[in-house]
Parts: structure tokens; C-alpha cells; sequence
């Protein structure tokens, strides 16, 4: 009776020692050796040091947090029409560009943004046209260059009036 | 036999310490959330006491000169706007995905939550009697809930003007605004009281003597909706910029940058910008008489307490300041 007893609480502290040192172990001093591996993931974050998510890679991605109702809540932008790519944050955590594809046209993007909008887009459209615009906060400066089998253009806003340029070259 | 049994447990301690270390890494949705921003920052007294809520549900008090958050709350979800109870000692926390909970400021735990018919709300707040909490979603549809009530939700009339509730004073007057057209409509009898033009691109606050400031960019108009005039425009007139290496000196850059909100407080008005700095003007010419450029992210909420003596901002990095308002 007496060495069941013993034997239960050997078994006991060491349940209990096991748990103390697993509460010292540290995160960071485990060294995970993935160089022959293929990582498999719906998505991958990367923080900066505050916590804040600075680039995210990943299939669907998040809506962004600013929306026309200014920071504070989601924006709802992309609504039914998911993007995947990779998106890139500054450092108060707001999107700031990406590279994408779209679930619905199947689009591929690359976009830069600045705090309040989309500044440069180039545009891939699946049936074979393309299209770079740039354009001012307003949107009342743009300059935009595209192709399609049928044609191509460059078309020149500025301040709202349209400046077609090379239309109707032979 | 108990070598054996030792081996096997050590065995098993050893994967429940691997598995716990791996199932660490993993976050069960991808949200791009700042966690250390606030979202929205709203008095719990006359001063000094503020409640503020993040994008990782995290409800705090900051008082003025306690450089810490004392934690209230932690809830599993983004909080985009708060509004505080001061008789019943409750919360309201607008919500991503659970509407809005009440929840009870000395315990921390959710008392109830009131549901959105769709999206979210961005702004909730109590009546001036605190008699009622009011909230939008981002489709608009407008919510009224009695508070002394337990909560019980208000049908609104099918004539109730749309927009955005701003205030229900303790007269039980609604004021609700839209880009083109305010109108106070009297709860008691469900009528117009008084509808007054206005032209608002983005409302940012109004005043007692029927002053409205509007944003556009980086333009804030000060428009008086009695004389339906424009009295100012006001734009932040550089982007000021601390030295990385040396905070004391300072550089301006002629770059008038987007507003995120506005508002008055006695004979002054107050722009806050994502150029980091507040601006405070003079109420009746538009001059400007002060920078405040204390943030160090976007400052993208201003609230002033009640009897105006003091507004405190806050920003996208977790910056608070408290003013003293003169």
C-alpha cells in the first residue's frame, strides 16, 4: 500500500516538475529546421515589433481596416470579391498596396497606396489587356497606359480635364 | 515495469510540450489588425478618465498622467467604438462581428449584446439623458434601444429621416444628419420639429449656435447652416516632422494633408490630420493659433469632455494626450 502510495506521488511530482519546467521553456530558443521542407498554409503574417501586421501572404486576405468612414472600422471594399496575394501595411498597420489576384474576373494587380488612396495600379485582365494608371489623390490628375488586341492607348487627366494623347495613330 | 512507465509518460510529457509549442504559432484568422491602435476613446467622468477600445478587442482606462492602461475588458473580437454609462456603469462596445455588448465596466463581462440587422456600427453613443443608446450599421439602418429598459430595441417610425443619428437630447429631440439637409425630429410625437439645408460633404460636429463643420480631404469647411453660408475653409497648412536622430528638430514640408475629424469646443475648433498633428483655430475667423504636434501616428479621434474644459486625442500607434482646454 505504502509504495502505491509513494508511487502515485512520484508520479505526481513529477507531473508537477514537468509542468514547471514547461512554463520556463522559451519560445524563441527553439530552433525549427525547415530547410527540406514545403510549407502547406492558408496564410503567413508577419509582425513588426509591436505587434502591428506589416505583411500578410495569404488566401483570402483580410478587408482593410480603413474604409470611406475614415480608421476605426473595415472598409468592406473588396465585399464578395476576394482577393489573394500578398499585402503589405505600414507602420500604424494600414494597407499600403499589394499583389494580387481577384476570385472574380481573375485580375492580376499590383497596387501602391498612399494613407488615403489607391495611387498606382497595374492592371493584367485575364483575356489579354493591361493597363498602368497613376493617379493623384483627387483622381483629378491620372495618366493612364493601356493595350488590348484592338488597341493602345495613353490618356492624360489633369486637373479633371482629359488630354488625349496618340488617339487615332496609324 | 515502472522504468516502463516512466519512459512512456516522460514520452508523453515530451510531445504535450512539443504540440503546445507548435499549436502556438498558428492564429485562427487572417485580420490585419493593428493591436496597439485605438479605435475610439470616450470620457468616464468630467476629466482626466478615459475608457479607449482597439482592433483586439482590448477595453482600457488611461487616465491623465498614468502612462499605463489599467484593462477593463477583453473581448474575441475588433471594437470600433465605445460609449460609456455612467449611472449603470455599463459599456457600450460597437463590434465587428457581435453587434453591440454591453458590458459592465466593473466586471469586465458582457451583460448582453444587441444585434445589427447587417455589417457593423463605426460610432454608438447615449442620448444626452442616457436614456437611450443609438447606433447605425454601415447600411444604414438606424438603431434605438431604451437602456432602462434592458436593452429593449425601439421601432423608428417608417417616416424617420435618413442619415446618421448624431444626438438625442434630453428632450427627447433627434438630431439627424445627412450631406444636404439636418432635421431635428421630435420623439415624442414622431414629427418634424425642424429641418435645416446644409451642405456637408463628411459631417465632422456641430455647435449650439447652428455651426457645422464638414470635411473634404484635407479641407475642413466651417459652414453656418442659419445664414447658409460658408463662414471658412481651413487646411493644415504643412506636414511637420521630427528629426530621427534628434527629436528636437523639426521640419516642415508645404504638404496640407487629410483630415480624420474636426470639432468645437467654446470660441476654438480643432483638426486633427494624418500628418500626426492636431490644429487648433480660432472659432470665429478660421486663424490659425496653434500646433500640436505631441503624436507620433495618425491622430484620427478627437473627444471633447463635458463643459469643455479638456479634449483629449488619441492615435494609431496608442498615443493618448489629455488638453487643457483655455
Amino acid at each position: 500500500m505504502k509504495s502505491k502510495i509513494f508511487y502515485a506521488l512520484s508520479i505526481g511530482n513529477l507531473l508537477a516538475f514537468s509542468f514547471y519546467l514547461f512554463s520556463f521553456t522559451n519560445k524563441t530558443t527553439t530552433t525549427l529546421d525547415f530547410q527540406d521542407k514545403i510549407i502547406k498554409v492558408r496564410g503567413v503574417v508577419i509582425v513588426d515589433s509591436l505587434g502591428i501586421e506589416r505583411v500578410i501572404m495569404g488566401s483570402h486576405l483580410p478587408e482593410p481596416n480603413f474604409g470611406k468612414n475614415g480608421y476605426g472600422s473595415r472598409a468592406n471594399s473588396r465585399g464578395k470579391n476576394g482577393v489573394s496575394g500578398v499585402m503589405l501595411y505600414d507602420a500604424e498597420g494600414q494597407e499600403r498596396g499589394g499583389y494580387v489576384t481577384d476570385d472574380n474576373f481573375g485580375n492580376a494587380f499590383l497596387t501602391l497606396d498612399s494613407k488615403t488612396s489607391m495611387q498606382l495600379l497595374l492592371l493584367s485582365e485575364p483575356q489579354g489587356a493591361a493597363s498602368v494608371i497613376l493617379n493623384s489623390a483627387d483622381r483629378k490628375n491620372v495618366v493612364t497606359l493601356s493595350t488590348n488586341d484592338e488597341d493602345a492607348g495613353i490618356k492624360v487627366k489633369k486637373n479633371d480635364k482629359n488630354i488625349p494623347l496618340y488617339e487615332n495613330e496609324k | 515495469m515502472k522504468m516502463k512507465n516512466n519512459t512512456m509518460l516522460f514520452a508523453v510529457l515530451f510531445l504535450f510540450t512539443i504540440s503546445g509549442k507548435a499549436q502556438d504559432i498558428f492564429i485562427p484568422k487572417m485580420t490585419n489588425i493593428n493591436p496597439v491602435s485605438y479605435t475610439d476613446v470616450t470620457y468616464i467622468g468630467s476629466k482626466d478618465t478615459v475608457l479607449v477600445g482597439t482592433y483586439s478587442g482590448r477595453i482600457a482606462k488611461r487616465i491623465k498622467g498614468n502612462p499605463k492602461e489599467i484593462p477593463v475588458a477583453k473581448i474575441q473580437d475588433e471594437v470600433f467604438s465605445l460609449a460609456y454609462h455612467p449611472k449603470r456603469k455599463e459599456i457600450a462596445a460597437a463590434t465587428l462581428e457581435h453587434g453591440i455588448l454591453i458590458i459592465n465596466a466593473v466586471t469586465g463581462k458582457t451583460i448582453k449584446s444587441l444585434p445589427l440587422k447587417t455589417t457593423w456600427s463605426i460610432a454608438v453613443f447615449f442620448s444626452e439623458d442616457c436614456k437611450y443608446l443609438v447606433t447605425q450599421d454601415q447600411k444604414g439602418n438606424q438603431y434605438i434601444w431604451d437602456a432602462s429598459k434592458n436593452y429593449q430595441v425601439l421601432p423608428l417610425p417608417a417616416d424617420f429621416p435618413k442619415g446618421t443619428i448624431i444626438a438625442i437630447n434630453t428632450q427627447n429631440i433627434a438630431t439627424v444628419v445627412s450631406p444636404n439637409k439636418v432635421t431635428y425630429w421630435d420623439r415624442n410625437n414622431n414629427t418634424v420639429q425642424k429641418e435645416v439645408t446644409v451642405d456637408l460633404k463628411k459631417f465632422a460636429d456641430m455647435d449650439t449656435e447652428g455651426n457645422f463643420l464638414s470635411l473634404n480631404y484635407n479641407e475642413c469647411t466651417k459652414y453656418n447652416s442659419n445664414s447658409h453660408t460658408v463662414a471658412f475653409k481651413v487646411k493644415h497648412p504643412n506636414w511637420i516632422t521630427h528629426d530621427v536622430e534628434d527629436y528636437s528638430k523639426v521640419y516642415e514640408d508645404n504638404y496640407s494633408m487629410n483630415l480624420t475629424t474636426a470639432k468645437f469646443a467654446r470660441n476654438k475648433m480643432y483638426t486633427a490630420s494624418i500628418d500626426r498633428s492636431i490644429r487648433v483655430w480660432d472659432k470665429a475667423t478660421g486663424e490659425l493659433l496653434k500646433t500640436l504636434s505631441d503624436h507620433k501616428a495618425t491622430v484620427h479621434k478627437l473627444r471633447i469632455a463635458k463643459g469643455e474644459k479638456q479634449m483629449v486625442s488619441i492615435d494609431l500607434k496608442g498615443g493618448i494626450f489629455f488638453w487643457d482646454l483655455d
